[in-house]
């Protein structure tokens, strides 16, 4: 159940609608279907504000006609949902923030009564919506702490509260104290079922139990205990003229149903011969009577649909009982509730659900509608589904007909017979050859043998021990000591391979290329080849077809890697041309200088200046330095591309020797720049 | 009137049209070409050749009346007798239409509004008067300044009166209760005009008899707004709110009517152009649609949204009736999204969708057919007239510059057309005039592409085929790689093959619930998908299923742009499965898978075709300008001795088909016929021009042995321009066609059903060519008097004349003129020079010159 999108969904006291409160993405959906949609139509979904959770749902139906729904929430309040308006007609709003946990409107008091978590039950009239009050029950009973299921009953011609903990508890309304305590479960209650027409009597069950319990109110003690073979998760009671019965939904979504629950001896002689009945007597001594189901009912698809272990048990999520018959509900495309109902009683009296049953449900065909019922407007487009498509490729040649197959086909496995017959010898001869002569080395020879034997044994893991071998010039030694024969099969084990995990194609590649190579011209006189190889062959092709791609990509990258260096090289020339920029500055006073060395400003300006900017000329030096390193390198570099130039150079050095060795040296480094 | 059912017969053959066209987009009407009767049970929908008339609760169209309404520029039902609509036309021309009894003539009566400019819409019919609005047209759908003017017009003496004038008005609305009226001007301010008033007046005028009270002024108020975005949208309430919206996706509400003022302010959710906005008759809410496919309702108080979405197209237009105010209707334009960017009024489909304002489910859906033609048809047809001015000697009307021809088949089983577009099937059907369904056969998303998102490819599927039965049916879509990014996969394609499964509508009577729901139509389900069906991205370009003879036709043949083949066939399901199938659980799915192949050759071209003898033996592939016949057992070419095909085509093969020992060939210069027995050439050849897709304009009718024919011409009729076409049918060893019959309109396509020929012109309607003896169809409301017939058949015969004269088409015996037109063909490919490409020059060179054969060869290669 916990896997369903249903959080509860209960049957209005008419059974004609049922209300479900579904999680529907991120909010909680009220839904309201009618069971029978020809008698009254009525189809409505709510949906809450993202802040309202649903605990639980109850109908509320009072002064005839008009039925509403009252919906707990996580936050401490009450909705009143009127599913005919669809829409919220009241918030009941507590004091307190714990949540409610159930709403019971009593017949006995007028009123509805609430229970939380917090172990407060509240009683509200529901013509006006006022709390009328409330009543704490940890005040008068010990160690309770929330109080799941609340109900009423009449005791004493005094309406009573009947209190769901892990107990139950009898409250006097108007006397606000504990009457009675009714132990039995371990687990917190999930139901409390008055029964209608005793009022003595009523059932229990609690959560994660398989135990359902009868309980008297007057003597407080548990009449019968229905066993069901899961957890009891639903729980409804039926009568019908004299006859009754207690049909229970269980953890696994099954229906469980006990015949005659209230006359405890009535069925006793019916299944005498069971061990369960057996056993049961034994507890009747005792006082308290056990029973076991009488019928399971389960909903299922029919065989041929079966697809998923879910499609073998379909999930009943809510029932009740109309009369002579048990109504279920199951959903249908996780939001959309079908119905089906059993006769649990004939006309003469006689109960029909004696043994276990299977329901077969075929998947409702809910796609394309007239209108517009359930979502599908007519008005919109099909939509695209390849769910249900087998998807292929159009390398896929395996299904290729075989030409004239069969009067060939026949006529080549004679031959192929033949062949291996001949085949089987040679080999033999050249294995013995091999092992005589010692030609291609001890491994490879052994290898040879064990892939022959393998491939003829069929031995996979023996072939596996041998493909693992990575050496090419031991693959190429032992494919070429082969039999050819063989060859074909390696080749049909080495595509199966590959097709398998195409990872292994790293390793498996020389196999294939050596068995191509040294092969290739008996595989290709084989018949029907290309239907044989046609796995490997789509493969290949796959693998073949992204080497345009990556080539493609090879180019573009080294083309990134070559603008790269370009822009490494531009840069570091830039790197050179910096100093040289700091030169600039010094290149001015070197100006200076060699106007000084021509004698066009006189020595004693500049001496002023050299004094005045002694650093200066340091640094001048040390980039001189520098530069003159940078020049060697030039050098260096215009010797391997073009010497010619450099002989030039030689010239022009000789030319300036005259002048000031470091000075010239700057001048033809100017030169060249320009 | 001109625009009643054309319908022809010469001979024994009649062609009347079976559809009434699109439906209209009213740019400046409150509705959108629907209108609903008083009871609103009705609605009256206005295509472009057809008023169609449908009851809402069953959505069935009940009548259709034949009217040309191709200048339609507002509808409204007439509140003196509601029997009756208004039809107003551009060029004020009113009709009154009866559209409620069944009488032989529904057009009651038709009078002129003269007015200065075009009539742009009608503001509110009264029981004497008009109130309408006019201007200048638009003149592209883009919306510019124009002066507007709204006039009283007098019902009995047609006399009009100007009440206001606005001027620079970019957009204008009328309210539900058509009392507001507002303009928005280019100077970014609102008009509001109150036409309440002249209503009451006029009201009284009526009751007191006095008309010499001079009419007042309509309250005149002007709003200005800041928000300086392009408008796209406005629309007013019934209490004076203004709602403007905006291309940047804002829209902007302003209050008149006010002595305070109110704040103006902005609603934000759609991220693209608001394309239509609507007030609801409460004014509590504003409806807007836009771009992204989402009807969104803003309730207006508290500025909260609720949303319909996905929806089939772009919310175009948003109107609420009077007379049914609790639906809406809505003008969804279903065009490709491509299309709508581009604006193109022309090529623009519409569905009319109704939908419930209670539970937003639809009431009513209305599409015309779909067809996707290759080309823009009013774009390039403009273009081209152009060209025509520049050179009116030279020009050959005859050669269509641009394919419009457009793909539809129609299915064996249940007749229904198909039309694919884009990355949907739409299937129509004919004998209701409705669309049956629209299948999706590609992945695409619902949601509507806004701003960059229109980048995004959608597949489309360019190849539909069916098999004989109608069991299966075979689709190709190709989708590009979007540009996202300068990828290298920015020029791949994916191609995939699809075989769907036809799935019968199952009568729901398993007795199960009542909530067994049974669907009438049956649907479409994918079986097989095949990725890149020929390897290495060869596009498929032709796609045949296989005659009954082989494998009781449950075969699909394709072909690659290479000229490779291959075989598809359904697998037999393994044993398994098979034993499932017995006990009548659900059908394994059929696997089709590949059977034969032959490999592509290198010679890549566009024109390919494919067909197979009846009896399934052999194959013929037309590749380029060859042919070659392959059999079908061994899939070799058949040695030159036993089949030797001679150069039929002259030029690029554009179809093959085969009529008993006959192959039929069309090519882009000619249509010729060759009996395979005798190994000669029938006397039907001659000379045609094809463009393209001229594959879908040759249909063949296998019973009675005939081939239609469609052709294309330009037309120039004075200052119009035009594609007008002739259908003729042929026998296949006789030239003089059986049957001729002259389009006003280009024929986009063409196609065998039941005898008769179905095809689709080129304005998205749909004729019908058949034998007078036989109909396909029952076509509704057909009680053609003789009177009209007769000038039916003088108008034709006029037209014919015409053509002939002009020498529009040259039908013509032209078997020696073979070699020139074979030459005179420019190829867009790399043409690989083999013995076929000589052998037209040596077909004919007896006893000319050495010379003469040498410039002639000189002249091939070149």
């Amino acid at each position: 159940m916990s896997s369903s999108a249903v959080i509860c969904s209960k049957f209005d006291p008419s059974r004609t609608y049922l209300a479900s409160a579904l999680v529907a993405l991120d909010t909680h959906q009220i839904k309201v279907q009618s069971i029978n949609a020809s008698q009254s139509s009525l189809n409505t979904s709510f949906d809450l504000d993202k802040s309202c959770k649903v605990t639980n749902l109850s109908w509320i139906s009072y002064a005839g006609e008009q039925q509403f729904i009252a919906l707990t929430l996580t936050k401490g309040s009450i909705l009143v949902y009127s599913p005919a308006t669809n829409d919220i007609v009241a918030e009941l709003t507590t004091s307190n923030n714990a949540a409610i946990l159930d709403f019971h409107y009593s017949l006995h008091t007028q009123t509805g009564w609430s229970c939380d978590l917090g172990g407060s039950v509240y009683e509200w009239d529901l013509n006006t919506f006022k709390l009328v009050q409330t009543l704490k029950i940890t005040d008068f009973i010990e160690n309770a702490e929330s109080v799941n299921r609340i109900s009423t009953i009449a005791y004493k011609g005094q309406p009573h509260l009947l209190v769901g903990s892990h107990s139950i508890y009898l409250v006097n309304i108007a006397s606000k104290e504990l009457v009675k305590t009714y132990p039995g479960h371990i687990q917190p209650i999930n139901a409390i079922l008055p029964v209608v027409n005793d009022s003595d009597l009523f059932l229990t069950s609690a959560k994660g139990d398989r135990f359902i319990n009868l309980y008297s109110v007057e003597r407080a003690t548990t009449k019968t205990v229905f066993v069901s073979q899961a957890p009891v998760v639903d729980v409804a009671l039926g009568l019908k003229d004299n006859k009754s019965v207690l049909v229970v939904i269980d953890e696994n979504g099954n229906v469980e149903l006990f015949n005659n629950p209230l006359s405890a001896e009535s069925q006793q002689p019916s299944q005498p011969s069971t061990p369960v009945s057996k056993k049961s007597k034994r507890r009747q001594q005792a006082g308290v009577q056990s029973r076991s189901p009488q019928s399971t009912i389960r909903l299922s698809r029919p065989e041929t649909e079966i697809k998923s272990p879910q499609d073998a048990n379909l999930i009943v999520n809510s029932i009740t009982i109309d009369n002579d018959s048990v109504v279920v509900s199951w959903l249908e495309n996780s939001n959309l509730s079908f119905f089906e109902s059993l006769h649990w009683i004939d006309e003469t009296g006689n109960f029909t659900l004696n043994s276990d049953k299977v329901i077969r449900k075929s998947k409702p065909d809910l796609r394309v509608t007239n209108h517009s019922a359930y979502g599908h407007d007519i008005a919109a487009p099909q939509l695209y589904s390849e769910g249900h498509a087998i998807i292929s490729d159009g390398a896929n040649v395996r299904h290729l007909d075989q030409d004239d197959e069969e009067d060939e086909e026949e006529l080549e496995t004679l031959a192929d017979k033949l062949e291996k017959l001949t085949g089987d010898q040679k080999s033999q001869k050249v294995s013995a050859k091999t092992t005589k002569s010692k030609l291609g080395g001890e491994k490879t020879g052994t290898l040879t043998i064990i892939l022959a034997q393998s491939l003829r044994n069929n031995d996979h893991s023996l072939l596996e021990t041998v493909l693992s071998n990575r050496d090419p010039t031991v693959i190429q030694n032992t494919i070429a000591k082969l039999d050819p024969s063989l060859a074909v099969v390696l080749l049909d084990r080495l595509s199966e391979r590959i097709q398998r995990q195409t990872s292994r194609f790293d390793q498996l590649n020389y196999w294939l290329k050596w068995i191509v190579i040294i092969h290739g011209a008996v595989i290709s006189s084989l018949p029907n080849l290309s239907i044989k190889l046609s796995g490997l062959h789509s493969i290949l092709i796959k693998k073949a077809d992204t080497l345009p791609r990556l080539l493609e990509l090879q180019g573009r990258l080294k083309m990134l890697y070559e603008q790269n260096d370009l822009k490494k090289e531009i840069l570091s020339e830039e790197l050179h041309d910096d100093p040289e920029e700091v030169d600039s500055d010094i290149e001015y006073i070197e100006e200076i200088d060699d106007a000084e060395a021509l004698g066009i400003i006189e020595n004693g300006e500049d001496v002023e200046i050299m004094d005045g900017h002694d650093d200066y000329v340091d640094s001048d030096e040390e980039s001189e330095v520098s530069a003159d390193e940078e020049e060697e390198d030039d050098d260096d570099e215009e010797e391997d591309g073009a010497p010619v130039k450099s002989a030039l150079d030689l010239e022009a050095d000789e030319e300036n020797y005259s002048d000031v060795e470091i000075e010239v040296n700057n001048d033809d480094r100017m030169d060249e720049d320009e | 009137m001109p625009g009643i059912t054309q319908s022809s017969s010469s001979g024994d053959w009649t062609t009347s049209m079976a559809s009434g066209g699109k439906a209209a987009f009213l740019a400046h009407s409150a509705n959108g070409a629907s209108v609903f009767s008083s009871d609103g049970r009705y609605n009256i929908v206005a295509l472009s050749h057809q008023i169609r008339v449908y009851f809402v609760s069953t959505r069935q169209c009940i009548r259709s009346i034949e009217i040309d309404l191709v200048d339609l520029c507002d509808v409204k039902l007439d509140v003196a007798n509601p029997n009756n609509v208004l039809v107003f036309m551009t060029s004020g021309e009113v009709t009154v239409v009866n559209w409620k009894e069944k009488v032989s003539q529904p057009i009651i009566s038709t009078s002129e509004i003269v007015l200065e400019y075009p009539l742009l819409s009608v503001i509110n019919v009264h029981r004497d008067s008009f109130y309408v609005v006019s201007g200048k047209k638009d003149k592209k759908s883009v919306s510019s300044p124009h002066s507007r003017y709204i006039h009283k017009i007098d019902r009995s003496t047609s006399k009009s009166e100007k009440l206001v004038d606005i001027h620079n008005s970019i957009k204008y609305a009328v309210s539900l209760d058509n009392s507001k009226v507002v303009f928005v001007t280019s100077d970014h301010e609102c008009v509001l005009v109150d036409l309440s008033e002249s209503y009451k007046q006029s009201k009284a005028n009526d009751s007191e008899e006095s008309s010499a009270t001079s009419v007042t002024e309509p309250t005149v108020e002007i709003i200005k707004f800041p928000f300086k975005s392009a408008i796209t949208s406005v629309a007013v309430s019934n209490d004076s709110a203004i709602a403007i919206g905006t291309s940047a996706g804002a829209i902007q509400i302003l209050f008149g009517g006010l002595a305070t003022e109110k704040p103006q302010r902005l609603l934000k959710w759609h991220i693209d152009q608001v394309r239509s906005l609507q007030f609801t008759p409460d004014n509590n809410y504003l409806l807007s649609g836009g771009l992204e496919k989402v009807l969104v309702f803003w309730q207006l108080e508290t500025d909260k949204t609720q949303f319909l979405p996905r929806l089939n197209g772009t919310v175009d237009k948003i109107s609420i009736d009077s007379n049914k105010n609790d639906y809406y209707t809505l003008l969804l334009n279903v065009s490709s999204p491509k299309a709508i960017e581009e604006a193109v009024s022309e090529e623009e489909n519409y569905e009319i969708l109704v939908i419930s304002s209670v539970d937003l489910v639809s009431r009513l859906s209305i599409n015309c057919i779909r067809p996707k033609f290759a080309n823009n048809v009013k774009s390039t047809l403009a273009k081209t007239k152009k060209k025509y001015l520049k050179s009116e000697a030279s020009f050959d009307k005859s050669k269509l510059r641009y394919d419009y021809s457009s793909i539809f088949e129609i299915h064996p089983k249940t007749k229904n057309l198909y039309f694919p577009h884009d990355s949907v099937i739409q299937a129509y059907d004919l004998v209701k005039n409705e669309q049956t369904f629209v299948q999706n056969a590609a992945p695409t998303l619902p949601t509507g592409k806004v701003r960059s998102e229109t980048k995004l490819l959608d597949p489309s599927i360019s190849l539909i085929s069916f098999t004989n039965d109608g069991d299966y049916m075979c689709t190709f879509d190709s989708v590009s790689t979007s540009e996202i990014d300068n990828l290298l996969s920015k020029n791949d394609k994916q191609y995939a093959l699809k075989f769907w499964k036809f799935v019968e509508a199952t009568t729901g009577t398993k007795g199960e619930s009542t909530n067994t729901i049974s669907n009438k139509t049956g649907h479409w389900e994918l079986s097989t998908k095949i990725i890149d069906p020929h390897g290495n991205s060869n596009p498929i370009l032709a796609v045949t299923a296989a005659p009954s003879s082989y494998f009781g036709g449950l075969a699909f043949l394709s072909a690659d742009n290479k000229g490779g083949l291959r075989i598809w066939r359904p697998s037999v399901p393994k044993d398994i499965y098979q034993a499932t199938t017995k006990n009548g659980g659900k059908l394994q799915q059929t696997a089709w898978t590949l059977r034969k192949s032959r490999p592509s050759g290198a010679l890549s071209s566009d024109a390919i075709d494919v067909c197979w003898s009846e009896d399934s033996s052999v194959i013929f592939l037309g590749h380029e300008s060859t042919i070659t016949a392959i059999n079908s057992k061994t899939f070799e070419e058949l040695p030159a001795s036993v089949f030797k095909a001679p150069t039929l085509s002259g030029s690029r093969i554009r179809s093959l088909s085969i009529l008993d020992n006959n192959l039929i060939v069309l090519s882009k210069t000619r249509i010729s016929s060759y009996n395979l027995l005798s190994g000669e050439l029938n006397e039907l050849v001659a000379k045609v021009s094809t463009t393209f897709g001229g594959k879908n304009l040759i249909a063949i009718d296998p019973i009675n042995k005939l081939i239609a024919l469609a052709v294309n011409y330009y037309n120039v009729d004075g200052e119009d321009f035009q594609i007008n076409s002739k259908v003729l049918v042929f026998k296949p060893d006789q030239l003089k066609p059986l049957y001729s019959y002259t389009h006003q309109q280009g024929v986009a396509s063409i196609r065998y059903l039941n005898s008769s020929f179905i095809f689709v012109d080129l304005s998205s309607r749909i004729g019908v060519v058949q034998p007078s003896s036989t109909s396909p169809f029952t076509i509704s409301n057909e009680e053609t008097s003789l009177t009209r017939d007769m000038n039916n058949m003088l108008i034709n015969a006029q037209a014919t004349a015409d053509v002939i004269n002009n020498r529009n088409v040259s039908v013509s015996a032209n078997s020696n003129k073979k070699a020139s037109d074979g030459v005179g063909d420019s190829y867009e490919f790399n043409r690989v020079i083999d013995l076929n490409t000589f052998q037209p020059i040596f077909e004919n060179s007896e006893g000319s010159q050495i010379d003469t054969l040498f410039d002639l060869i000189i002249k091939v290669l070149q």
